[in-house]
Formats: C-alpha cells, sequence, structure tokens
C-alpha cells in the first residue's frame, strides 16, 4: 500500500481532530479540498461528526460540521447499502468498528484513515493512520500519529 | 444522487479557455473543468456552498461559542461518542 491514493474513506476523528487541531488529520482535509483524492465516508461518519459539534460546541456547529462532511465527500454509503459486508463481519471486528469496515469493503478502497489501535489489532489492512496517509502524497507530517 | 448527461457544443473563447484549462493542467479533463465551473457558477448565484465554505463558518461558530477543548478533553469526547453511538 504506497501508491497515492485515488480515494479513500475518512473516520469521524479526521474531521474532529482536523477542525480543532493543527495535526495531520488537518493536512489530509486539506489534500481532498485541493482533489488530490476522493473522499468516502458513511451515514455513520456524518452522524458523529455532527454529533460531536452540536454536543460539544452548539446546534449551529452540529449543522456545519454536518454540511461540511457531507460537502467533503464524494460518496456517503448508506447502512442500507451494506448489509452484506456488515453480516459479513459481524463478530470479526469489534461493534463500534464494524459500520466504518463495513463500508471500506462496500466501495472496494483501499485506504481507511483513521487512528483507533483496534483496527491495527483487528488486522483491516485497510486501515492507515493520518501520518501515514499524508506521507503518500510525499507531504512532511506533524509528529503526531493523528 | 440525480445525473445529468449532457452534450455540448462549444466554439470560440469558451472552447479555448476549456482546452488552456486542461493544458495548463488545472484540471485533468475537460469533463473536470466544465463540473468546477457549474460549482463555481452555484456559489455565484448563492445556489451551492462549497464544503470550504463550511469549513469557515465552523471555524467562526467554534470561536463563538467561546469552548476551547484540550486534546485530552477532545479524546474523552470521542470516547463519550463513540459509547453513545
Amino acid at each position: 500500500m504506497s501508491k497515492r491514493p485515488e480515494r479513500a474513506y475518512l473516520d469521524s476523528m479526521i474531521f474532529i481532530f482536523g477542525r480543532l487541531e493543527e495535526c495531520n488529520s488537518r493536512l489530509v482535509l486539506f489534500l481532498a479540498e485541493l482533489g488530490e483524492f476522493e473522499v468516502v465516508t458513511s451515514e455513520l461518519v456524518v452522524g458523529e461528526v455532527e454529533m460531536f459539534f452540536r454536543e460539544n460546541f452548539s446546534r449551529e456547529a452540529g449543522y456545519l460540521a454536518r454540511k461540511f462532511v457531507e460537502g467533503l465527500s464524494s460518496s456517503i454509503v448508506r447502512r442500507s447499502d451494506m448489509k452484506a459486508e456488515m453480516d459479513m463481519l459481524k463478530g470479526k471486528i469489534k461493534e463500534r468498528d464494524l459500520e466504518n469496515v463495513a463500508a471500506v469493503k462496500h466501495e472496494s478502497l483501499e485506504y481507511l484513515v483513521a487512528y483507533d489501535r483496534d483496527y491495527g489489532e483487528a488486522d483491516v489492512k485497510e486501515y492507515i493512520t493520518p501520518k501515514e496517509f499524508v506521507k503518500l502524497f510525499k507531504l512532511r507530517p506533524y509528529d503526531e500519529e493523528y | 444522487m440525480v445525473e445529468e448527461k449532457l452534450l455540448v457544443r462549444l466554439s470560440g473563447a469558451v472552447a479555448d479557455v476549456l482546452n488552456e484549462l486542461v493544458r495548463r493542467g488545472y484540471f485533468a479533463t475537460k469533463s473536470d473543468a466544465v463540473r468546477a465551473g457549474i460549482l463555481r457558477l452555484g456559489e455565484n448565484f448563492g445556489i451551492f456552498r462549497s464544503s470550504m465554505h463550511y469549513w469557515r463558518e465552523l471555524g467562526e461558530e467554534i470561536k463563538r461559542t467561546g469552548k476551547r477543548m484540550t486534546h485530552e478533553e477532545i479524546v474523552e469526547a470521542l470516547k463519550r461518542l463513540e459509547q453513545e453511538a
């Protein structure tokens, strides 16, 4: 997995850390804004990002965060479209990671950009940290993994 | 998602500009340039707002609330979020 990505699935934390801190997640979002790769997300990601900003900042922040994720995503995978993948993965992946991995499989993506050790431990081969992802574009990443 | 297929004949300055946009590498294909142009028109007429618009607005709204989260607070909030989800 070393070639420059054309499409990638972004986990909720990329949007959250990317908006709140100077970090590799922000670089990932800027690369997407520049059209360097296409963003794929899911209903779960859209909902989580909205909920995070609504609960921690304001209702308006939640709305704007949702619009941002929707606007940046070239594709938002629906739960109803990936039932088969979810059934296949049940029991093999932690419940809370299931939907993200199912969406990645459904879209046949090579990269799931996230910062979550559980993906590594579950041997999800598409998993890549923001730091490693940024390196694929020959950018110099921040020291932190996220 | 709505899909539209268009066959558009272009000539003169419009065709020249389109070719130049691709030749200079701003867009990989003519179709990409046309898509971007339509979105730009949508922005100009207030029909469409880009993700960058919402990025900036979100930043402004966060400032307006006056709330600041440390890295540790973000991590904690993410954990709560996962439990709720």
